[in-house]
Parts: structure tokens; C-alpha cells; sequence
């Protein structure tokens, strides 16, 4: 394991997973540090091994792979898909883990083009929850639907590291997965943790802003949406990568980056997307919601 | 960048969302690095003869990897008389307990019974590990002792899952290690019993003790080799089916040290003497399981029939019913119903006339033609601090009948019941916790 001491009394272990670099920040005396890393990392690992839908073993990809019979799951997944169920609902169908088959046609890099219209109106038969059998632990979903619990996973894994690591020790930590964190409780002597978020002003204008946005927690957790990197433009006109699962096209005029905090990673996270999901009415969804949010259009 | 709190026209999602995401991080967490505590405290009494008492302990341990550790402890207390086997005459008859330190006698037209006090100790582990995704292997062992008999045992257990997880195939291999070690000395089969006497007044009865030292690995060995083929199958959200098949081999001392069988006059039927029980050294026996559960809107049925037949010519029916009737907040009231019955072995006599040679012979109303009803009441409701204890108790009455006057009973044998009813009183106290 790589390991670097961030500060004085602090170890940093960077590692990769989730197609993210990643890192747990721990305090206390080396030794401990790096076996309470390890073990938070393994459980990382082990989300995404379950959960990734680009490995053929995992749990999404077996779902995904019986669509159009019934199967039963196992408590943790059926633990998840109720949580999606959930918000699908509180976001009046906005956040819905079935829009992946529209990601064949919408790639979100350099050289893409707009997908031509029809062919996503003809996957539209195929994407929705309400079209998904859900009754605690049988799901059926129809053929050629699928599941991706990518929107979920990453804040899950967060989660589920910090209490794993709350229940070995009480030195503080940090687990940071791609962006999205969460902290177990102020560092020693009440310090705060200081967080650098990245700005999507500096990746367009390197001149005439700051690269980072410096932010400080104690307790709770951060997590970021946004498209800095992954939109398509055409015709003056920025596609971002957060879909519609109505439409089938990327959600209008949604803010480039809103990061939220709140007290779990899978809050901060859900807030943060859903009020992407709102497009221009992002802020407003934000305001509503009372929590600390940065909001970059 | 700006930092902004202030409020708008959307609702707040905020509390449904922390609901949800509290119920998803404590589902998480309840199933790993929990235990799952089972306790319960039996009591088994049959009218005029065993009286059980026994504490059972279980732990469960859910692990982030997804194993599972497997822990329980069985502490029997068990005292009362038990059917010797010698058949019921007309003469007085006296019996030395089996460690040969009391007598004990029986009046004319009473079953004679051996009066015994034991205590047993049981414990087992085992650990389940999820090889593949769909693919679990479960290891086991156990290990048990009573003064006369201790045993180890071990066992595999394989669970395949279809990818659709509505499948389940399991297969397990056990072998079982034991040996008997008598109060006194294990006696050699169909040899003649020198402690005990018909028609001779002795000194009146005491209850016999046997040795609470537990006598570990010692005496007469025998083994038993176990394959368990099943499937269960998810039919619907609703029904779930079982059926499994399970092949055993016993081989060894397969006596029990206690049993003795009357020899007869062929004419009258009077009491001659005793011989100990001889019973064949291997019984290779299989069963057929079968069981349906139906969730209706809340209540659940449960079916289960199993067959059983074996070598020695016991075969066997067992038919269950229970019905879980949902009375609110997590309480139940579940009545039940269990129907048995069993042909005798081959060997099985009540008594053996002295003109009559024989090999193997038994005389344990165990292994006589047998049926039974068990009818049964359990109530469970939660109960403790966040209600993550759940309390239960279930109460059974059972009714065991047999042949009274068989066609075989010869003279004095045919004025009494050679197979008086059984009735047995159950009562199960349970706890479980998870912490």
C-alpha cells in the first residue's frame, strides 16, 4: 500500500477503485493506521466488486443478465434497491437506477456527437422503475431493461467504510473516494478537516481562477455532482451527462458542479443529483433542502 | 461559487431521505459483524417415566466478508425410567441397575423399566464461506458426551445457487465417530442377563445413579456416514418448496447396552431369565423429505411430509402442519399438528419364547410398530429495549401408541398391555437477541 504522511499525525493510503483515485486518511500511530486502512479498502473493494457493472460476476451484472425472469436477491442488495426504489419516489421519477441502456448511445467524450433522436425514443420502452417488479427480495425486470447502482455505489462504499472504521477505533478519518467523502468526526484536539474542491471554473479558464475551492468539515460528509469533464457541445449548446429518464436526453440547463454536505455520504450524494436533476431549478431545489451546498453554473 | 441556506418553494426531502439512508446503512450493518443470540430452555416429561431438562445456547456471527460462524451449546439433564425391555408377566421380577450398585423391583403386571439419571454436553461449530458469488461451503463439527457415550462428528455442506438465486442445491457429506461405554460393563448380545431374577423378593428399590464422570472415547465404537442430497426451490414470491434426500450408514455397536429381552416359556408365557438385545452391526437407512411454505397476505403455512425406510425394516411416515396466524406488531400464534408412524424391525419381539433360536433380536418398544400425534401451540412476540429480541413459547402434548395385545403374546403375556400408550408434555421457552 502506498502510504504518505499528509501532516503531522496524519497517514494518508491512496488507492484506486471505482475508475477513481482514492484515499483513506487516518490518525494515530502508523501501524494501526494502516491495518484500519486496509480493512476499510477491502470493504470498498468489495462494493465494487459486487456492485460494478462492468465485471461479469458482480450482483448488477447478473440482474442484468436474468432481466425478463424473476430472481430473488440478497439482503444488502435488496437493502440498495429499496433505498433507489425510495428515491425514485421522492424524486417524483427524476433519479431512476434503469437508465443504463441509454448510456450505449450517449458517450460522453471529446469527439462525441448527439445520438440520433429516434433511437432513443425507441429505448424508452426499456427504462423506467416503474416497469421493474420490485417485492422484497423477488425483482423481475422486463427483458432488455438493466440496472446500474454506479449512481449509488461510490456514497454506499463511503458510508460503509466510515462505519467500518468507527467500529475499530476512535482516531479520526477521512475516506475519499473520487470526490465524494465523508469523516468519522473532527480530527484531534476538535481540529476541522480542510477540503480542497475542485473548481470547474479553472479546468475552463486556467488563468482568472482559483483551482481549488478550500472548504472545512468536522463532521459528515461531502459529495459532488456535476460534468465537468463529461458533457458533449454541439451546436453552442452543452449536453451534460445527467440523463432524463423520461426524455432520454441530458436534463437542461443543469449547473456544471453542485457539491452538498450533509451528514452521510449517500444524503450529500442523492441531494447533489437530484437537484442536477432539476436543471435550472437546481438552486432553488437546494434552498429548499437547508443544507450547505457550492454551486458552480 | 457561492455558498447559499436559504429556502425556496420545493419541499424538503431532507428527513424522508435520512430515513432511508438510515434504514440502508443499519441494514447494512445488522447483518455484519452482529451476533444473533438464541437461547432456550426445554422441558420433556413422559408420564411415569423420562423427565429432560435442557438448556440450549446458540450464537450466529454475520462477518463483513459475508461468513458466517456458527456456534451452539446443549446441556441435557435427563432422569425418570425408561422401558428396558423386558415384557410385563405375572411373577415379581427384580432388576440390578446397570452400574450393579441397586435393585429394583417390578410388581406383577407393570412394565419394567430401568430408573437412570444422566447428564449430557453437547457443543458444535461451524463456518460458512461464500467460495463464488453463488457458491457457498459450510464447514462443521460437534462433539458430545454423556457418562456411557461420547461422539464427534463432522460435516461439509455444499450450497449452489442458480444465478436467477431462486434455485438452491445443497449437498453435504457427515461422518460421526461415537462410542458406548455402559454403567457397569457394555454387555455382549444374547448373552444371558446375571442380574436380575423372576419370582424372588429382594431388597425394595432405589433409584440407581450412574457415574456423572464423563468416560470420554472408551468402549464398543460405532460410526455413522451421512450424504444429504436437496433442492429448494422459489416457486413464486409467495411459495417456497424443499425436498431433499438423505442416505445413512451405521456400523458398529449399534446395541443399546440397556435394552434386555425376556425369554419365555413357549407354553405359558412365564419369565424364564433375560438376555441382552443383539441388533444387527449396520443399518444403512434413507429418507425423503419434502416441504411447502406459503406466504399468504401475512399468515404463513407450512406443509412437510418425510419418509423414512431402512434395513432393519423400519419404515416411517411423518406428516406436519403448522399454521402461523400474525397477530400484530411482529406477534404470533402457531398452531401445529405432527402425525407419525413406524413398522417394527425385523428383529423386534416383545419377548423371545425359549424354543425359538435366534440371531438378532430387540425388544425396544423404539423399534416396535409405532404412531403418534403430537398436537402443539407456539406464541412469539418481540420483546426488549428497541425490540430486537424476540420471545416465544411453545407448548407440545404428544400421545404414542402401540400394539397392546399382539397376536404373537403367548398364555400369561396375553392378560396384559405389552405396549402401554405414551403420553409426553413439551414445554420450549425461547430468547433471541441480536447485539
Amino acid at each position: 500500500m502506498d502510504v504518505t504522511t499528509a501532516t503531522a499525525g496524519l497517514w494518508r493510503f491512496p488507492f484506486n477503485a471505482m475508475a477513481s483515485p482514492c484515499e483513506v486518511l487516518l490518525e494515530g500511530d502508523r501501524t494501526t493506521a494502516a491495518a484500519i486502512a486496509a480493512e476499510a479498502i477491502a470493504e470498498v473493494r468489495r462494493i465494487e466488486e459486487k456492485y460494478s457493472r462492468y465485471r461479469q460476476q458482480s450482483v448488477t451484472s447478473t440482474i442484468n443478465r436474468t432481466a425478463g425472469s424473476p430472481m430473488s436477491v440478497d439482503s444488502e442488495t435488496a437493502a440498495l434497491l429499496d433505498y433507489a426504489a425510495t428515491c425514485y419516489q421522492l424524486s417524483e421519477g427524476k433519479f431512476d437506477i434503469t437508465t443504463g441502456p441509454l448510456r450505449y448511445l450517449w458517450k460522453f467524450t471529446d469527439a462525441a456527437t448527439l445520438p440520433d433522436s429516434a433511437e432513443v425514443t425507441a429505448l424508452l420502452p426499456h427504462i423506467g422503475w416503474q416497469r421493474i417488479r420490485w417485492q422484497n427480495p423477488h425483482l423481475t425486470l422486463q427483458p432488455k431493461m438493466e440496472i446500474d447502482l454506479g449512481g449509488i455505489g461510490k456514497e454506499y462504499a463511503v458510508d460503509r467504510a466510515i462505519a467500518l472504521i468507527k467500529n475499530m477505533t476512535t482516531a479520526a478519518a477521512l475516506v475519499n473516494l473520487g470526490g465524494d467523502l465523508a469523516v468519522t468526526g473532527p480530527r484531534q484536539h476538535g481540529q476541522r478537516w480542510q477540503i480542497a474542491l475542485e473548481n470547474p471554473d479553472h479546468h475552463q479558464n486556467r488563468l482568472t481562477a482559483e483551482a481549488h475551492l478550500n472548504v472545512t468539515i468536522s463532521h459528515g460528509a461531502l459529495a459532488t455532482s456535476g460534468d465537468t469533464y463529461r458533457h458533449i457541445k454541439s451546436h453552442g449548446e452543452r449536453y451534460g451527462h445527467i440523463l432524463n429518464p423520461q426524455t432520454g436526453w441530458p436534463i437542461r440547463n443543469a449547473p456544471r458542479s453542485i457539491t452538498v454536505a450533509a451528514a452521510t455520504a449517500l444524503e450529500a450524494g442523492m441531494l447533489s443529483t437530484m437537484a442536477s436533476l432539476q436543471g435550472a431549478a437546481a438552486k432553488a431545489f437546494l434552498q429548499a433542502q437547508g443544507v450547505p451546498y457550492w454551486l458552480v453554473r | 461559487m457561492q455558498l447559499e441556506t436559504t429556502t425556496s418553494h420545493f419541499r424538503s426531502l431532507r428527513e424522508a431521505l435520512t430515513l432511508a439512508t438510515c434504514s440502508l446503512l443499519a441494514s447494512g450493518q445488522s447483518s455484519a459483524n452482529e451476533w444473533q443470540l438464541d437461547s432456550a430452555l426445554l422441558y420433556y416429561s413422559e408420564n411415569d417415566r423420562v423427565s429432560v431438562v435442557e438448556p440450549l445456547l446458540m450464537g450466529r456471527r454475520d462477518l463483513n466478508n459475508g461468513d458466517q460462524l456458527n456456534l451452539s451449546l446443549v446441556v441435557d439433564s435427563m432422569t425418570g425410567a425408561s422401558p428396558n425391555g423386558a415384557t410385563t408377566t405375572n411373577q415379581l421380577q427384580t432388576f440390578t441397575s446397570p452400574s450393579g450398585k441397586s435393585l429394583h423391583q417390578v410388581n406383577p403386571g407393570e412394565l419394567p423399566a430401568n430408573s437412570f439419571r444422566d447428564q449430557s454436553l453437547s457443543v458444535a461449530g461451524g463456518y460458512t464461506h461464500g467460495v463464488a458469488p453463488l457458491l457457498k461451503n459450510s464447514i462443521g463439527g460437534n462433539f458430545s458426551a454423556e457418562s456411557d457415550y461420547s461422539a464427534l462428528g463432522f460435516t461439509d455442506t455444499l450450497l449452489i445457487d442458480l444465478e436467477n438465486r431462486l434455485t438452491t442445491f445443497t449437498l453435504a457429506a457427515g461422518a460421526t465417530f461415537a462410542f458406548v461405554d455402559a454403567a457397569g460393563a457394555t454387555p455382549v448380545p444374547l448373552s444371558r442377563v446375571n442380574s436380575a431374577s423372576v419370582g424372588s423378593a429382594a431388597t425394595p428399590d432405589t433409584v440407581s445413579e450412574e457415574s456423572s464422570t464423563y468416560n470420554l472415547f472408551n468402549g464398543e465404537g460405532k460410526e455413522s456416514f451421512d450424504l444429504l442430497f436437496g433442492i429448494t426451490q422459489v416457486l413464486s414470491p409467495r411459495t417456497l418448496v424443499q425436498l431433499n434426500y438423505s442416505y445413512t450408514r451405521q456400523q458398529g455397536y449399534l446395541n443399546d447396552p440397556y435394552k434386555i429381552i425376556s425369554e419365555i416359556d413357549p407354553k405359558s408365557g412365564d419369565t424364564l431369565g433375560y438376555f441382552y438385545e443383539s441388533r444387527p452391526d449396520n443399518r444403512n437407512s434413507h429418507a425423503l423429505f419434502g416441504q411447502w411454505i406459503h406466504h399468504l397476505q401475512e399468515d404463513v403455512v407450512r406443509l412437510s411430509y418425510r419418509y423414512y425406510r431402512d434395513a432393519w425394516g423400519v419404515n416411517a411416515h411423518t406428516a406436519e402442519i403448522k399454521y402461523r396466524y400474525e397477530l400484530g406488531n411482529d406477534a404470533y400464534l402457531q398452531p401445529q399438528l405432527r402425525l407419525y408412524q413406524q413398522s417394527a424391525a425385523d428383529f423386534y419381539r416383545h419377548s423371545l419364547p425359549s424354543d425359538l433360536s435366534v440371531n438378532e433380536v430387540s425388544a425396544d418398544l423404539r423399534l416396535a410398530k409405532i404412531k403418534s400425534r403430537t398436537i402443539g401451540l407456539k406464541f412469539g412476540m418481540p420483546l426488549g429495549e428497541s425490540l430486537n429480541g424476540k420471545f416465544s413459547v411453545r407448548l407440545e402434548q404428544m400421545l404414542q401408541t402401540g400394539d397392546a395385545s399382539p397376536a404373537s403374546a403367548i398364555g400369561s403375556e396375553r392378560n396384559y398391555n405389552l405396549h402401554p400408550d405414551l403420553e409426553a408434555t413439551i414445554i420450549q421457552f425461547g430468547y433471541s437477541l441480536r447485539y
